[in-house]
């Protein structure tokens, strides 16, 4: 499958509460196009987890409107178009890693053949045994697909979530924060990993981070939102020789990327 | 490739947890002596409970209508253990029905509630009522109604093993991790796919932790609706020897029915290994 495009048109969000509603996005515009690699950055509790949530269809936005494809994010959803990575691995302890990567592939079939009606908790059979193993070697796990996640360290179980969301080739990557829970040596293989993937096949990624550093060695725009409620105050275009590695992080260019965007979350808060 | 480097790296530490992994073999005689250690400790209090029991017996002399001595009891269990069998049977075949059918109808229930805060609102006074009613003020009731076969023990079983289903049921399948539920939610599951997948077996642990409550419960509901009328049982036969102070044969049948609850705990635990062996409690 093709990357596909985003486009984020005047979204605003507030969580309604007991004592008042709580603004969170205020007017947020921005498009990713096929292929892109945009981040999203801004200090904590700006709403940029909700804005993911938004794009990726679980959260509806209280005004504007986000289109996939040129689709409802919940449309481009039934599609199978959008992996989401969490925060958290996420994943299900009673399935082995194999099980817990074929799971969107098993949800993914009721809308084709598949009769509805309730399905054995635990099934046996996987779904696409090839294709799981090529994912599983993709991601550095191909000797641990019998293992149950609790076996993994929490970087492995990371990239079994990973492997989860690429199993049915999603053109659009929504990533939350994936490597938010992890050791700092963990972090830096993880990132050089997801930018081997994405090189692989160039899928659209939207990956929110707290981290200026990750999102310039990630992207290829970095997006600043101000503090709550969040708007777009900066976007860079990053333009750094891919593959990254540490030694970008010391070139004088990344240093003025982040000279640049932490001016702009300064000004912003 | 570049990256061939550091993906040789992260997978350093993998292989060494799979080396570990494949490492650990199961023993048998490892496995003997965890269960040897297991079974120990409370065989030997078991032996010091009866020891105590006889020399009491012994040295105080006590009538057999008052207090039997060990070997009483064993030598009526063991003179006619069809008997005891034959009534320790009937009544747990009992038990297990009123289990299945409370236990089957709480779960139904709680699969609503837990779906629904409106219904939990309506229904749980109700559940709350039936529980705080002594279920000996009802087990009259069911016996006019159904008369002395097995429907008012299976009744009386289904009634007292429901609630602690229906409350762990509910708590249970809504105790699901929300990260994994918002992923679920994020490849399209159905409501139908969502519980199938991910609330029945998170809530395993709880469904289980409310039988180990519900199971012995149901014996001794079986076992009260024998005291109002029935012609078998462990129940009729403990209320017919009491009334004849044939006090061997209600200890027999006490110790039928402490055995029965042993062995059906043990079931349990080891139905608990095997279905949450992914379960933090067990590891």
């Amino acid at each position: 499958m093709t990357a596909c495009s985003v486009s984020l048109e005047n979204v605003s969000h507030s969580f309604a509460r007991e004592d008042g509603s709580l603004h969170v996005l205020n007017d947020v515009s921005l498009d990713a196009g096929a292929g892109e690699f945009v981040s999203i950055v801004g200090p904590s509790g700006c709403g940029k987890s909700t804005l993911l949530r938004i794009i990726g269809g679980l959260v509806e936005p209280s005004a504007g409107r986000v289109l996939i494809d040129g689709e409802e994010p919940r449309r481009a959803q039934r599609q199978m178009k959008v992996g989401y990575v969490f925060q958290e691995p996420a994943l299900l302890p009673w399935r082995s890693v194999r099980q817990n990567v074929e799971l969107p592939l098993e949800v993914g079939r009721r809308n084709a053949s598949e009769p509805t009606g309730p399905v054995h908790p635990f099934p046996a059979e996987p779904a696409d045994g090839a294709k799981t193993g090529a994912l599983l070697e993709l991601v550095g796990l191909a000797d641990f697909e019998n293992y149950p996640p609790r076996q993994l360290s929490g970087g492995m179980q990371q990239r079994v979530a990973i492997a989860r969301a690429l199993s049915f080739n999603p053109p659009l990557l929504l990533m939350d924060e994936p490597f938010g829970a992890l050791d700092e040596i963990t972090r830096e293989a993880m990132r050089l990993e997801l930018q081997r993937i994405w090189a692989g096949d160039q899928k659209t990624v939207l990956f929110v981070t707290h981290s200026v550093r990750e999102a310039i060695l990630l992207s290829d725009r970095v997006v600043v939102l101000s503090p709550r409620p969040g708007r777009v105050v900066a976007t860079a275009e990053i333009d750094l020789p891919r593959p990254r590695d540490q030694a970008v992080e010391d070139s004088a260019e990344f240093l003025a990327y982040l000279d640049e965007l932490r001016g702009a979350l300064r000004v912003a808060a | 490739m570049t990256t061939q480097t550091t993906g040789e790296r992260i997978s350093l530490p993998d292989e060494q947890l799979a080396r570990e992994a494949r490492g650990r073999r199961v023993n048998p005689g490892q496995v003997l002596r965890g269960l040897a250690a297991e079974a120990l400790p409370p065989l030997a209090a078991l032996v010091i409970v009866v020891a105590a029991w006889w020399a009491y017996v012994e040295i105080d002399n006590t009538p057999e209508y008052f207090l039997p001595a060990p070997d009483a009891v064993a030598e009526e269990l063991f003179d006619r253990p069809e008997f005891y069998i034959e009534h320790a049977w009937y009544t747990l075949k009992n038990a297990l029905a009123g289990l299945a059918i409370g236990g089957g109808a709480a779960l139904i229930l709680a699969v609503a509630m837990a779906h629904s805060r409106l219904i939990e609102k309506s229904v749980f006074p109700i559940a709350i009522a039936i529980k705080v009613t002594p279920v000996v003020a009802i087990a009259p009731l069911f016996t006019v109604w159904w008369g002395f076969g097995v429907e008012p023990k299976i009744a009386v079983a289904a009634l007292i093993a429901w609630f602690p289903m229906l409350v762990n049921g509910i708590v249970g399948f809504r105790s699901v991790e929300p990260a994994a539920l918002d992923f679920m939610r994020s490849i399209d599951a159905s409501a139908t796919q969502i519980f199938n997948k991910l609330r029945l077996p998170s809530s395993l642990p709880y469904l289980i932790a409310g039988l180990r409550v519900a199971l012995p419960l149901s014996i001794i509901g079986a076992v009260v609706a024998e005291w109002f009328g029935s012609a078998e049982g462990l129940g009729r036969v403990i209320q017919i020897s009491n009334a004849n102070l044939d006090l061997p044969t209600v200890f027999a049948a006490v110790v039928v029915l402490a055995i029965i609850g042993i062995v059906l705990n043990l079931a349990l635990s080891l139905i608990e290994r095997s279905v949450l062996s992914w379960h933090s409690s067990n590891q």
